[in-house]
């Protein structure tokens, strides 16, 4: 049992395993979990996997994230972040950790994201991260981290349309000569009215076939989130909730793989 | 097998999402679309821009014939008040129905067209219409004896290019075996050009060594001999001359049957491709891809108003392969395309350099009245040595021989009814082969064009290059065209094409006749200058080898169809003057008979910044996922001025390029672009020669341009 876990373990944190295509899943939030990660387009977010989703955060927010993949307690990955809006842009940290005692991999990450206008009436945002991911498993593999650089941008086109992409790791670090998963997304979010968006990827994972994301979140009332999606390759669909009270937002949301089962996760953010 | 299958399931089934992904997004940009108002102007300003900017409207497998024919044009735009409609026509995306309605327009016209006049008569979207800007004047006409006033010693310019590339890693054809090494000499390319030009003349001079080419020392003349090199004086306008090019040129008339330039037209996403040739004269050569040009003299006189006649003579030596059985003094000509264009890098191949001396004289008369042209065009071609080919099917009815003559009919006429064209030429081997077509507009939102190609398997003509199917020689293809161009709203733009092929005799090495369809929709939404998207169907079923052992143990040849269908989807947004992204998605499969179908995938997001006025940065990363080499995706990619990439991107990996364009002074360009491919899971790269340790290629390209 160990040895399995070990071996999805290092699959979650290499690129060159099946299991790396549910990697997605360390990295999100309940909501992301919920539109099925298909979030990359969108700004205002602090859990997307697009750096430039960081932009126009209006007020400073701490958030926590825990969640439990495929109901194995030893995929637990647990997510925090911290994010300051500035009159130069929006920067954050951000960590997460997840495996047990024969491995444990965890990544703190540094980023900004900002609008630029360039003289025009609208805005392109842009964001950069720098995510330390740090791997240790059990004597005598012993412990390495690496460096990787995240780019991405927003682009609003019309005012009910924004397009997005990003691409991760473009410096191609490896860990012990073992290369990290490196993706590229290209993203949309289409605002069908005031309460409800739904949300576009395609995802390339660069070991991986394609993936199609779609998500939809809806707003009853306006304390209230619904939110479903679907993604591809392999096929898993997600729902979930999210709640807004004045300054705390809990968000629930979970996804199911066809073979693999429910993965769960919760999410909370305050913002001041 | 079961995880195979189950494989194979989820990339169908990731394709009709792409398409219902692209179909979605295409559908998110519409209903808002005009609900914001244009932003900031978007000005093309330089040469490779606006290159780059027209060459998104072609996006043809072989572009790189493009890239030199639109420099001309840069250089030379298209007086649209003054030309011809066969000038008009010579612009890449406009068809000589387009041409031909802008010319009647004006003709009919009482003052001189406007940019908005010429932008209704062609019919093109507002970012098409910018695409095209750059490449034509829209200015008053100017008197006939204006040409004629300036001087051959005034008002000149010119460029000088310097080019340095080369791959970093390096292939076996350059590491020593036993001694030796397969590529004679150094891995880089040297490319150097000049061209000098004024109103009524210009000079190119061209030379290049391809990498792994020697550049060798000649002692009698103190100097270093490029492999590759290429020269022309060309002069307008001296009295009844109305061009005459000294050097290096191309010759094309008609379809094309007879005599083309280096145009290797096949499908692209202009539906009206095989209308887009037609009568282009005789044009100055200055790339160093030279096996469809000439080098000697030719001329064109304006006998009168209406006639004009043509004559060249030719005198180079082709690259031949002397004849290892055949020892009575045979060749064997060497049948290269161009983008294989005679390198000269293994002991092989330069053996091959300048064995078969050719020798060309042709001519041509053309007689213009109103919007109607017939001409006859011929030549006569002697080579040195007898030709021989080998004892293979495939080539038995290619030319052979020491002389060679061929001459083509052909004519083209506008009415209201729409625009005809056709060539009809009798070959080396006294074969019929004929190309034409009728392209009429159905309504003023609509138009239609319908081509025919009768080029038998002994159609072996030697200069021809014209429309088919696979590119290259027009022999041993029969084909039926029909394209269609649908603007349902200024906005919109509705193409499609279909292309029916047989294949008479043996294509390669196929064993059978064989046949062959092609089809492509694509819908184009360009709602502003600075926003253009496009989705795009292909489908494409030919004809391909098999192999199969029976019993015994023998191989059986046989054709099966192959089916190939494709999805791309983009969108190109110009945020700013500073700043444009561009996205893409394509989608793949390819499967021949009850085979396991192959699957490719490619995404790419383009940034380009142009921070101050001299600075311009181009950036590309893509992921692409490709079972086989059929489900290769291709994508254009930037690159320095004079060049053409297209890749072709299979397997697993990820390219990424990034480009900077900085210009100093004004005189001076510099351009440096640094390019990887990075394969996952292989740990040697290509074949032969070409065989590369390792899982990445990457590659240096540097350019300076100096105008003076």
């Amino acid at each position: 049992m160990r040895l399995l876990l070990l071996t999805i373990c290092l699959g979650l944190g290499y690129s060159g395993s099946t299991f790396a295509q549910n990697a997605t899943l360390l990295d999100a939030s309940a909501r992301s979990v919920a539109l099925s990660d298909a979030v990359t387009a969108t700004t205002g977010s602090w859990s997307s996997t697009n750096p430039a989703s960081w932009s126009e955060i209006t007020s400073a927010r701490v958030a926590i994230s825990a969640g439990r993949l495929f109901g194995l307690s030893e995929l637990s990955p647990v997510s925090a972040a911290a994010l300051l809006p500035t009159t130069h842009g929006t920067i954050g940290i951000r960590a997460r950790s997840y495996g047990f005692e024969a491995y444990r991999q965890t990544t703190i990450s540094g980023g900004w994201a900002g609008g630029f206008s360039f003289g025009t009436q609208r805005a392109l945002h842009a964001g950069v991260r720098v995510d330390y991911t740090h791997i240790r498993q059990q004597s005598p593999y012993g412990q390495a981290g690496s460096f990787g650089l995240s780019l991405g941008f927003v682009a609003p086109i019309f005012t009910h349309l924004d397009v997005g992409a990003y691409a991760t790791n473009v410096n191609l670090p490896s860990v012990s000569g073992n290369e990290l998963s490196r993706e590229l997304g290209l993203a949309w979010l289409y605002i069908i009215s005031d309460n409800a968006r739904l949300v576009g990827e395609l995802n390339k994972d660069i070991q991986h076939p394609l993936s199609v994301r779609t998500g939809l979140e809806w707003l009853p009332v306006d304390i209230l989130a619904l939110r479903i999606g679907s993604a591809t390759a392999p096929f898993k669909f997600s729902g979930g909730a999210g709640f807004v009270m004045d300054s705390v937002q809990i968000d629930i949301g979970g996804v199911h793989h066809h073979q693999l089962g429910w993965s769960p996760n919760a999410s909370v953010q305050f913002s001041w | 097998m079961v995880s195979q299958r189950l494989g194979a399931v989820l990339m169908v089934d990731s394709t009709l999402a792409i398409f219902a992904s692209i179909c979605l997004g295409a559908a998110l940009l519409m209903p808002h679309a005009f609900a914001q108002s244009p932003p900031d102007a978007v000005a093309i300003t330089t040469v490779d821009e606006a290159i780059d900017e027209l060459l998104q409207f072609v996006e043809q497998d072989e572009g790189s014939y493009l890239v030199d024919e639109l420099l001309f044009l840069y250089d030379n735009p298209i007086d649209i008040n003054d030309a011809s409609a066969n000038e008009i026509s010579s612009l890449p995306t406009v068809s000589r129905l387009q041409a031909s309605r802008l010319a009647s327009v004006r003709n009919q016209a009482d003052a001189p067209l406007s940019a908005g006049d010429v932008l209704d008569a062609l019919q093109l979207t507002d970012a098409h219409f910018t695409a095209i800007r750059p490449f034509i004047t829209i200015a008053a006409p100017k008197p006939s004896s204006s040409r004629q006033k300036s001087s051959l010693l005034q008002s000149w310019q010119g460029d000088w290019i310097q080019r340095y590339t080369r791959r970093l890693d390096l292939s076996r054809g350059y590491i020593e075996e036993d001694g030796e090494r397969a590529y004679q000499g150094t891995p880089e390319r040297h490319y150097s050009r000049i061209r000098a030009r004024n109103p009524r003349a210009q000079f190119n001079l061209t030379f290049d060594k391809a990498a792994g080419e020697v550049l060798e020392w000649e002692p009698r003349r103190r100097a270093y001999l490029f492999p590759h090199q290429a020269a022309y004086l060309q002069l307008n306008d001296i009295g009844p001359v109305s061009s005459a090019v000294l050097g290096d040129f191309s010759v094309g008339f008609g379809e094309g049957l007879t005599l083309s330039p280096m145009r290797m037209a096949s499908h692209g996403r202009d539906p009206f491709a095989p209308a887009s040739s037609g009568t282009s004269g005789i044009r100055p050569f200055g790339s160093s891809m030279r096996n469809q040009s000439f080098r000697g003299i030719a001329t064109t006189v304006d006998v009168t108003k209406e006639v004009q006649l043509t004559g060249f003579w030719s005198s180079t030596d082709r690259d031949a392969t002397v004849d290892s059985v055949r020892m009575d003094n045979g060749y064997t000509l060497r049948t290269t395309g161009p983008a294989a264009s005679s390198y000269y890098r293994t002991t092989t191949e330069r053996a091959r350099k300048a064995r078969l001396p050719a020798r060309t004289a042709g001519a041509a008369a053309t007689y213009d009245i109103s919007q109607w042209q017939v001409g006859v065009v011929g030549y006569h071609t002697t080579y040195g040595a007898e030709i021989r080919l080998p004892d293979t099917p495939h080539r038995s009815l290619q030319f052979e021989g020491s002389s060679a003559s061929m001459i083509g009919f052909f004519g083209e006429g506008y009415t209201e009814a729409g625009k005809f064209f056709g060539e009809v030429a009798h070959s080396p081997s006294r074969s019929l082969g004929f190309a034409g077509g009728f392209h009429t507009d159905l309504t003023r939102y609509a138009s239609v064009l319908t081509s025919l190609r009768y080029l038998p398997a002994d159609f072996d003509g030697l200069h021809g290059a014209s429309f088919t199917a696979v590119g290259g020689t027009p022999q041993n293809e029969h084909g039926w065209y029909t394209g269609l161009r649908i603007q349902p709203h200024e906005h919109w733009t509705i193409d499609a094409y279909l292309d029916h092929q047989y294949f008479p005799w043996l294509r390669h090495y196929f064993a059978l006749p064989s046949t062959g369809f092609d089809s492509r929709l694509t819908l184009q939404y360009e709602p502003y200058r600075w926003l253009t998207s496009f989705v795009e169907i292909r489908y494409r079923l030919r004809d391909d080898r098999y192999e199969v052992e029976d019993q015994t143990g023998r191989a059986i040849v046989g054709v099966r169809p192959k089916e190939q269908h494709s999805l791309r989807g983009q969108v190109r947004y110009q945020f700013s003057p500073a700043i444009r992204v561009q996205l893409r998605a394509d989608a793949k499969r390819s499967q021949q008979a009850a085979d396991e179908a192959a699957f490719g995938t490619l995404l790419y997001a383009d940034l380009r910044v142009t921070p101050q006025p001299w600075l311009r940065v181009d950036q590309r990363i893509a992921f692409f996922d490709a079972d086989s080499f059929d489900a290769s995706l291709y994508a254009y990619e930037s690159d320095l001025l004079y060049s053409f990439n297209l890749p072709a991107l299979h397997r697993t990996g990820q390219r990424a390029y990034l480009m900077v364009t900085v210009q100093p002074l004004s005189f001076l360009y510099l351009q440096a672009k640094y390019a990887q491919t990075r394969y996952e899971n292989v740990e040697v790269i290509g074949s032969g020669w070409d065989e590369i340790e390792g899982n990445k290629v990457r590659e240096l390209r540097m350019q300076m341009r100096i105008h003076f």
